[in-house]
């Protein structure tokens, strides 16, 4: 038994929220990384993470399998997030913004630039990707998700998700293309 | 020379392609500067990609989150002991009332036909009746202690 298992039997025979909280803790930062890309408000995605938590609670019974409770808790946050976008029209990032981006002025090559700057920047142009794009890139990378996890996740297909996270790489190399003017090459 | 295109070297960079691309492009990317850059550049990016943190919610959002659940037991308890559910309890009572009468007769072996000459029917009515009330709300209360625990957070969020 695993561990996410023997925490969710343990919640649903005390029916206790103090042993909930042990796998709040667990998976806020999938949950709230997924709200954010999608409502790009700390706040509102803050909200929207903790109704989807107390929905978990609820819910919890009706999870046959606790082995899936990730992908099962992410695709209620995906849903929820989608559906407060939707209530609140916020209006969509367009790419052509991004040369407001954080690194304005940048002399070093994205390849030879630290670690820390490439992670710095790349989290930036993430959140100026579509909000598809960046959840998906966010639950790939960020959260080691398969492509099969992200299909049931955003219910999309398995292909769907594929050209989405091509797409959203491409996009990616675009930005940082923008960014850094002068790694610019004869290939774009 | 005719250079890859990004697509295709994103593809071969997570090894989406097949035997026939692969070859082609390792053959090309030996003999072009250009596109070896522009693959080093996109491996920088996809390793880059894994090592981007995770978004962090506030300090103390758990136990918000906590909290909350507990507030909303908490309001689904009020809810049960409302006066919609006072005919259920009423109910539940009267029938453990019963059960436990039978039960008492059965295994404390009480002849109740003594009874009969102490009380008269209307008392032992009443008597039924506040038993019932008093199982009922017993009953209930336990249902809304196993389900519905409200506990305080000294810290609040």
């Amino acid at each position: 038994m695993t561990d996410d298992q023997l925490l969710i039997k343990n919640i649903i025979d005390s029916n206790s929220p103090g042993a909930y909280r042990a796998l709040v803790e667990k998976y806020e930062r999938n949950v709230f990384t997924v709200c954010i890309r999608i409502l790009r408000n700390r706040e509102e995605a803050e909200e929207v993470a903790q109704d989807v938590f107390i929905k978990g609670f609820k819910s919890l019974k009706t999870l046959k399998d606790h082995t899936k409770f990730p992908n099962w808790i992410l695709k209620i946050a995906y849903t929820k997030a989608i559906d407060r976008k939707r209530l609140k029209q916020i209006k969509k990032t367009d790419i052509s913004q991004v040369n407001e981006a954080v690194y304005q002025q940048s002399e070093t090559p994205f390849v030879l630039a630290s670690l820390e700057n490439r992670k710095e920047l790349l989290m930036k142009i993430i959140n100026k990707l579509d909000t598809q794009e960046a959840t998906i890139i966010s639950l790939y990378y960020l959260q080691d998700r398969s492509v099969k996890d992200i299909s049931e996740i955003t219910g999309m297909t398995i292909s769907n998700v594929k050209v989405k996270l091509y797409r959203a790489r491409n996009s990616l190399r675009l930005m940082i293309s923008k960014e850094f003017k002068h790694e610019i090459n004869d290939l774009l | 020379m005719k250079h890859i295109d990004s697509n295709t070297l994103w593809h071969y960079l997570v090894g989406d392609t097949n035997s026939d691309q692969t070859l082609l492009v390792k053959k090309h990317l030996a003999n072009c500067k250009d596109c070896t850059r522009e693959f080093e550049l996109l491996s920088q990016i996809e390793s880059t990609l894994y090592e981007v943190d995770e978004e962090i919610p506030s300090l103390g959002f758990s136990e918000a989150v906590t909290l909350k659940v507990e507030n909303e037991m908490t309001v689904n308890r009020k809810n049960i002991l409302s006066t919609k559910f006072v005919p259920y309890m009423i109910l539940c009572g009267f029938v453990l009332a019963i059960i436990s009468t039978i039960i008492g007769s059965i295994k404390l072996d009480i002849d109740f036909s003594q009874v009969e000459n102490v009380l008269n029917r209307e008392t032992a009515l009443l008597i039924l009746i506040a038993s019932s009330l008093l199982w009922g709300f017993f009953f209930i209360d336990k249902i809304c202690k196993k389900f519905f625990v409200p506990r305080q957070y000294p810290q609040s969020y």
